[in-house]
């Protein structure tokens, strides 16, 4: 019995640093939903600050803030479900960046959710559109590309939204 | 604005894999000239696993749509959807003769098309998603034999899939005239094989009699048959392990107390998917019977449910049973079994080859 209330009152934290400097501090048993973060504390990595060297400030303070709705006991399936709505209808780049976290992070919830927001955000756009948005030059050759492009003419057909977001 | 969006650094290629696995198979497509590795994608079979597995969440299934077959047209296939008529999709499919009779069967994202009188026009299979089609070898073993193909046959194919193996299989069933008697021999193929191969029925008297393809859910296929060349029945064909079933045909004893003949059933009784189960339909009576059966599976048996025609204007939803008649391939039919109604709309225009409701957009390899 004792030991039980005590499992409960005592709570572990763990602070992790931004690549901006910042740091925060987080309940252990919330931040474990991350998979990296969990095998660093397992490895006894987590007495000191956990450096996140990749995630910005502000891509980190919308992941804690994704850990601690999905993590909190006292959140209902609809609450969740109207924050996540919320929560992926920020710009495709904050997406995109927080994406990239939860791919380095190790969130298999949280990068799902966002993998399958951008590509309903971008679905129907332009090739042109999707390089921009992704920051990548295409590698084909204009011939190459056309080539491409020709197989399969009805792809392009419907609307096509050329914006960035 | 668009200056300050700009990233510093590109997308990652594994981040764009986890997107696009989520995108539906048009834009992949579309998708294949941004670069190399995303037009890589497409061809990679783990990829391919991914994007299937996401399948469910892209589908669709309040869309039902129409195979519609045109003639004299540049593309002598298109799709519509039902409350539309806007062409969904158009292709080509290379030696498919609008003169012949070409029939229709889906099952798990793909259609099989063929015709029942020829059996030197190969089966094709396609994909609507990617438009990939293929066509099936033709039964050499048969139709090579002398004379075979002068003699009075019909052949009937079916879609059908096998979710422990991953594979479309397609069970062609010949009724021929062996010179004395009506015989039947059945042959699978399976996607990604080269070639037939007969299988032993072990209900042997069984002769199908469907004039479009036979009715996949979950792992079976159904269709009607004859059985010692009398009695009508529904036969259950299992997609895994081979083996043929006879439902308990009750059903057809009609509830107005008509007998029913079986060529009465093969002009007006239709098989359809609704909610997940087999049902039969009367087009000309409007009855319907759903095969239901207990939780313990010991038991199966037909709830009936009797139409009314109905002129309100129809709403789509995904619980709706679309049918066309077979012998006047314009016509639709439309059954509410919640309100009970159905109604009937004319499509002049199209030559419906066959309805199906779009339940899986994949990557699938023909």
């Amino acid at each position: 019995m004792a030991e039980a209330s005590s499992s409960i009152t005592e709570k572990f934290f763990l602070t992790l640093k931004s690549s901006d400097g910042d740091e925060f501090v987080l309940e252990e048993s919330i931040a474990i939903q991350s998979i990296t973060i969990k095998n660093m504390v397992e490895d006894g990595c987590s007495s000191s600050v956990i450096p996140l060297s990749k995630v910005d400030t502000e891509t980190l303070i919308k992941v804690i803030e994704y850990m601690k709705m999905h993590s909190s006991t006292s959140s209902n399936e609809e609450e969740i479900e109207n924050f996540d709505k919320k929560f992926v209808s920020n710009s495709i780049n904050t997406i995109l960046n927080i994406l990239e976290a939860a791919n380095f992070l190790d969130i298999n919830n949280l990068l799902e959710l966002c993998a399958e927001a951008v590509a309903n955000r971008i679905k129907n756009k332009t090739p042109e559109a999707v390089r921009k948005i992704f920051n990548i030059t295409s590698d084909f050759t204009p011939e190459e590309e056309a080539e491409i492009r020709n197989e399969t003419p009805w792809a392009f057909e419907g609307n096509l939204d050329h914006s960035l977001d | 604005m668009e200056i300050a969006q700009r990233r510093k650094c590109s997308i990652p290629d594994e981040i764009i894999f986890e997107i696009f696995s989520w995108l539906p198979v048009k834009f992949l497509m579309r998708f294949k000239c941004v670069s190399k590795f995303c037009n890589s994608l497409i061809s990679n079979p783990y990829f391919r696993e991914i994007h299937q597995s996401h399948s469910v969440y892209r589908r669709h299934d309040k869309i039902t749509k129409f195979l519609v077959f045109s003639e004299g047209d540049q593309e002598n296939l298109y799709t519509k959807e039902l409350g539309q008529t806007t062409k969904a999709s158009r292709f080509r499919v290379e030696k498919l003769d609008s003169a012949s009779s070409t029939k229709s069967t889906y099952a798990k994202g793909l259609l099989c098309l063929w015709d029942p009188e020829n059996l030197i026009q190969q089966a094709i299979i396609l994909n609507p998603s990617t438009r990939e089609t293929r066509f099936l070898p033709y039964l050499s073993s048969v139709v090579d034999q002398e004379n075979f193909v002068n003699r009075d046959y019909r052949c009937y194919c079916s879609l059908g899939f096998d979710s422990y193996k991953r594979r479309h299989k397609i069970l062609m069933t010949l009724v021929y005239d062996d010179g004395q008697n009506k015989s039947t021999r059945n042959w699978i193929f399976t996607l990604g094989d080269e070639s037939w191969r007969e299988i032993k029925s072990n209900i042997p008297y069984i002769m199908p009699v469907f004039l479009g393809g036979g009715v996949h859910i979950d792992g079976i296929i159904y269709f009607f048959s004859r059985y010692h060349n009398s009695t009508f029945c529904i036969v259950a064909f299992n997609v895994r392990t081979e083996i043929f079933r006879i439902i308990s045909s009750l059903w057809y004893d009609h509830p107005c107390g008509i007998h029913v003949h079986w060529a009465y059933c093969y002009m007006h009784y239709h098989l359809v998917k609704y909610e997940g189960k087999i049902a039969a339909v009367d087009s000309k009576s409007a009855h319907v019977w759903i095969l239901q059966s207990r939780p313990d599976k010991t038991e199966e048996y037909w709830v009936h449910k009797k139409l009314v025609l109905e002129n309100e204007k129809f709403r789509i939803n995904g619980e709706n049973i679309v049918l066309f008649d077979m012998f006047k391939p314009s016509l639709i039919l439309l059954c509410d079994l919640k309100k009970k109604w159905w109604r009937t709309i004319d499509r002049e225009k199209d030559k419906i080859i066959g309805v199906y409701s779009c339940d899986e957009d994949s990557l699938y390899s023909l």
